[in-house]
């Protein structure tokens, strides 16, 4: 049982911590530009694959991890620069834009990388006991790469002048213009850190998961989830609820069969929802 | 200009004339387009009672799959297991979504904006997880086949293995939705819908317990998109839990938006077009769903009322 | 209504307004170009005999690709084997085919083109259960002979069987009935069974644990959604007496609980033992080398060297007519695995509906029936179409019984077979009796 319970909080802690670069991707995105992006899991997906391609080329999963996620970026700038800016400002009708471009973009992946889960190898393999199990030595190391991506968007977000930028025109978009900060552009560059976050947990996840066009789709009602219930807009909240979530189902798995983990998991969240909109942590 | 005109007094005999072309169908055209005529019916179906909601009241759902797939087994499993006729299973597909949908409404109908968006989706996940893992009920995502017996009318059987009885039934359980809703969105209570939509503030300090109003529409939506599920599983003699999954309700949302929310009519030829256009694509090209998606984005972008809306600005 | 004085410019049709007589007359235009577009087209031909057309739907795009590509490639060639030789009762056969999307509703309505639209005589493939499912009220309706490509649900000739469909290959139970003997005898007899949640795994779960426990052993059940991604969770539930751990997944999850049993160390202290259906399509180094070890059940050896001698030479030509190298590879691009213990299917199915025609005198739809009948009493003797070897028809349940193998894993990645499960023992009592309904 402690060896049930020890691998349950480390891979539920983990977990938490590759849904929190999600989640943050899509609170940024959400908070500040007030806008719903259904292809969020899309974007994971396309980190996760691009970054087979480079392993496929170089054999290299550090590379990977550097250039699958900025060449989603300039995606992410396309898709802003191109399609959304003309509806930034109406929250239904991106929702739906942004549902057709998740279409388009599973079915491309589909088309060109093919339908069969494809597979990344371990690039740290090894693994350490853990009471009489053992557990890969890899996703510790993820956990790791995650913090340090959120300890690099923290220091963006508070030690520079972007990251300036952007808190101001989240408080207050008139003051901003006013101030002369060219909020257009931190616009885009906030779609495309976004899409940065979403498709470096695609790259963090696929040596567990396997790549495959569908792996968005239900990551993308996930990250949705946690970042409501954390509250838009609060950015630690996203945080702290991927991992409690993530524990809750993990160690909720040991004693209940995963559905009814899913179903009341699920049915929490609409209590949330009900009872506190704002989300736990919001204001 | 007849999309005007379709409001006004001319209604009747336009649509009579549509009627009258749509009856005529199974005299000159194959069993195969009288199948494919069927089921665009259904998803014209499933479409328009999501334009109640979100064309004319405002309420973006994601889940409204959760009421077709219900409306599915609403006729799948009474039929099959418990020998009900098919006039009882499309009673109750529409009757069970509609008990669900004021279930599920009673709650979303408290949040606007995403939070709806998002309740939903999480309604219809539980629902679809339901349906997944509770195989012997639902037969899981392998799903049900059943033998739809005879349609009895008290003056008539209706063999429902026959396409061609099969096509007019759902003709004139369509055509009697379409009209039934046009109906509601014309008369006082959908003005009240409107308004809703339009400001829902403003519509509360008149006086309106919007929130009641929500859930009307919601029921009402929820019912029809049960009964839409109901005849498409009748036209299968097959329901899925597949059928469940939040995604399914995508296909409403791409029918009304490309078609023109807000319209009814938007809804019906959103489906037909869409429709067609995958069934000649899909000789050509595998990943139909690449072109929906680049259509969907494209109307959104060029022309955000849809096709029934574009017509009708570009009259001025 | 609305009057319209003088024609109409072309800029007022086209420009700026669309008046109702253009809307109902484009309708009815459109309604005649649908009419005429479904008119049979039948060119009369004195003399010249109509091809037989045979309809084919597949996993194609999605998730199931590998089975799709492999299972059309093989009746294609198929199919130009038989058009070299003569035919079908000396009448050209062509093969029409769709995708199914893995989807059953879309699969519903491709069938249904190809029964109305394309007017096929018999039709095949699929290996997803849930579109066979959602095709056999079609097969029955239009009493079209349908016969299966690969899909593994035992009741699809069992509890949910319909008259108009055939199996010729395995399904779980036949599975169960061939491989837990072997499980039991060799590698242990407290088992733990992880598979997805739902009907494939239920049932794999189901007969093997029942024979399992039948013989005085353990079998723990394990679910797991079919989408899961990271199986720690559910590897870590695994009893700690268990000595064979058998595992059912498709697509991605079943690399991934390949994969994390041993990032987790469980290869040290236990078997692994699976049915092909989780990894056939993979080479075995996407599975990964610490697959070393592993025990496949399978329906035709991946490597022609480990194909039983008297086959050999049915085998060698087999592979060359659909394109796959000796090792299971595509002869033009060498990164895509056949899917060998499925696809034998789509080769030997079109000589059996050959056998069938010259055998019931079938000319045309109205000896559907007559057809069935002699389908479903087919014994088939190894030759170059049946390379898997005999094959027998059972009429009861319209299912066909073919020897078995046991696989495993060597350090190489390559599959040795390690034993061969004849198809006598492998029976099981008939659970339908379909003999009446034709």
């Amino acid at each position: 049982m402690a060896s049930n319970l020890a691998v349950a909080v480390l891979n539920g802690i983990v977990w938490g911590l590759i849904m929190a670069l999600i989640a943050l991707g899509l609170n940024l995105i959400f908070g500040l530009l007030h806008i719903i992006n259904m292809a969020h899991g899309a974007l994971y997906m396309l980190g996760a694959v691009f970054s087979w391609y480079v392993i496929e080329l170089t054999g290299n999963y550090w590379l990977a991890l550097f250039v699958a996620p900025l060449a989603v970026g300039l995606i992410g700038l396309a898709l802003e620069r191109g399609l959304l800016r003309t509806i930034e400002d109406q929250p239904l009708v991106t929702i739906i834009c942004t549902f057709g471009i998740m279409l388009v973009l599973q079915q491309l992946v589909l088309t060109y990388f093919g339908g069969t889960a494809r597979r990344i190898a371990l690039p740290i393999p090894g693994r350490f006991p853990l009471f009489d199990l053992q557990y890969p030595l890899m996703r510790i190391v993820i956990a790791a790469i995650s913090v340090a991506v959120m300890g690099g968007l923290w220091f963006f977000l508070n030690r520079t002048r972007y990251g300036l930028w952007v808190r101001a025109v989240v408080q207050d978009r008139e003051m901003a213009v006013a101030l002369g900060i060219p909020v257009h552009k931190v616009y885009m560059w906030t779609f495309v850190l976004g899409s940065v976050l979403a498709a470096f947990s695609g790259v963090l996840a696929a040596p567990i998961v396997s790549v495959d066009f569908m792996m968005g789709r239900e990551i993308l009602i996930m990250a949705f989830i946690i970042v409501i219930v954390g509250g838009m807009g609060n950015l630690w909240g996203s945080v702290v609820t991927a991992v409690v979530i993530s524990l809750i189902h993990g160690v909720g798995s040991i004693f209940v069969v995963p559905s009814t983990a899913t179903v009341f998991s699920l049915g929490f969240m609409i209590l949330v929802l009900l009872v506190r909109p704002q989300g736990l942590f919001g204001e | 200009m007849l999309l005007d005109r379709w409001k006004g007094g001319a209604f009747p005999l336009a649509f009579g004339l549509l009627m009258a072309v749509l009856a005529a169908v199974p005299f000159f055209a194959g069993l195969f387009y009288q199948t494919f005529l069927t089921e665009i019916l259904v998803w014209a179906l499933f479409a328009i009672s999501f334009d109640l909601i979100f064309g004319y009241t405002g309420l973006l759902s994601f889940g409204q799959a959760l009421f077709f797939g219900l409306g599915g087994y609403a006729v799948a499993i009474p039929v099959l297991k418990l020998g009900l006729g098919t006039g009882a299973g499309l009673l109750l597909s529409v009757a069970v979504p509609a008990v669900f949908a004021a279930f599920v409404g009673f709650f979303s109908v408290r949040l606007t904006g995403i939070h709806f968006v998002i309740i939903t989706i999480i309604f219809a996940l539980i629902g679809s997880t339901v349906g997944e893992t509770w195989t012997s009920l639902t037969g899981g995502a392998d799903g049900l086949v059943f033998m739809a017996p005879p349609l009895d009318l008290g003056v008539a059987k209706l063999d429902l293995m026959d396409i061609r009885i099969t096509y007019y039934l759902v003709l004139a359980v369509v055509a009697l939705s379409f009209l039934f809703l046009r109906r509601m969105v014309r008369s006082p209570l959908g003005k009240v819908f409107v308004a809703i939509r339009e400001n829902e503030e403003r519509a509360r300090l008149i006086g309106y317990d919007v929130r009641r109003y929500k859930l009307l529409a919601f029921v009402i939506a929820g019912g029809l998109s049960g009964l839409a599920g109901g005849l498409y599983s009748l036209s299968l003699k097959y329901a899925s839990a597949t059928f469940l999954h939040w995604s399914v309700s995508g296909h409403a949302v791409v029918y009304t938006i490309v078609g023109g929310a807000g319209t009814l009519l938007g809804p019906v030829i959103g489906a037909g077009l869409i429709m067609s256009l995958e069934h000649y694509l899909v000789k050509l090209l595998q990943a139909t769903d690449l072109v929906v998606g680049a259509v969907l984005v494209s109307t959104l972008l060029l022309a955000p009322r849809g096709i029934v809306g574009f017509l009708r600005g570009r009259r001025k | 209504m609305k009057e319209r004085k003088g024609k109409k410019s072309v800029r007022e049709v086209m420009g700026t307004e669309i008046s109702r007589r253009d809307f109902l007359r484009t309708t009815a235009v459109g309604a005649a170009g649908l009419a005429v577009g479904s008119l049979p087209f039948t060119p009369f031909t004195y003399g010249a005999s109509m091809p037989i057309r045979i309809g084919m739907i597949q996993e194609n795009t999605v998730g199931a690709t590998a089975y799709g590509y492999w299972l059309t490639k093989a009746a294609k060639a198929a199919l130009a084997k038989l058009n070299a030789d003569g035919g079908i009762a000396g009448r050209k056969v062509e093969l029409i085919d769709y995708d199914t999307k893995v989807n059953p509703a879309w699969a519903s309505s491709m069938f249904k083109k190809l029964i109305l639209e394309d007017k096929v005589d018999f039709t095949m493939g699929s290996v997803h259960s849930g579109v066979q499912m959602a095709v056999f009220p079609l097969a029955e309706q239009y009493k079209i002979p349908y016969i299966g490509g690969g899909a593994m649900a035992a009741g699809l000739t069992g509890k949910d069987a319909i008259a108009y469909y055939s199996r010729i290959h395995t399904h779980a139970r036949m599975q169960a009935a061939a491989g837990w003997k072997w499980g039991f005898d060799n590698l242990g007899k407290n088992w733990t069974f992880l598979v997805a949640d739902y009907a494939w795994g239920h049932s794999l779960a189901e007969e093997f644990g029942s024979r399992i426990k039948a013989a005085g052993g353990k079998a723990q059940t394990i679910l797991a959604p079919q989408n899961t991604g990271d199986f720690v969770p559910f590897l870590q539930k695994v009893d700690p007496e268990t000595k064979v751990l058998f595992t059912a997944f498709l697509g991605a999850p079943a690399l991934g609980v390949m994969r994390q049993t041993v990032e987790l160390g469980l290869h040290k202290r236990l078997q692994r033992y699976t049915v092909i259906c989780c990894t056939d399509g993979v080479g075995q180094e996407t599975v990964g080398k610490e697959s070393a070890g592993a025990h496949y059940l399978s329906y035709y050896p991946r490597h022609a060297s480990q194909v039983p001698k008297e086959l050999q030479a049915y085998d060698k030509a087999y592979r060359k007519a659909v394109g796959m190298t000796d090792d299971a590879k595509d002869a033009s691009d060498p990164k895509n695995t056949a899917t060998v213990s499925h696809m034998w299917t789509m080769w030997t199915t079109p000589y059996m509906i050959k056998q069938a025609v010259e055998q019931s005198g079938w000319k045309d739809s109205k000896k559907n029936a007559d057809f069935m009948k002699a389908f479903n009493t087919l014994k088939v003797k190894a030759g170059p179409w049946a390379p898997q070897g005999d094959l027998v028809m059972r009429e009861n349940d319209h299912q066909g019984f073919h020897d078995h193998y046991l696989e495993e894993v060597q350090p190489d990645l390559s599959l040795k077979v390690i034993a061969r499960v004849p198809k006598e023992k492998l029976m099981y009592d008939a659970p339908v009796d379909l003999r009446s309904k034709l």
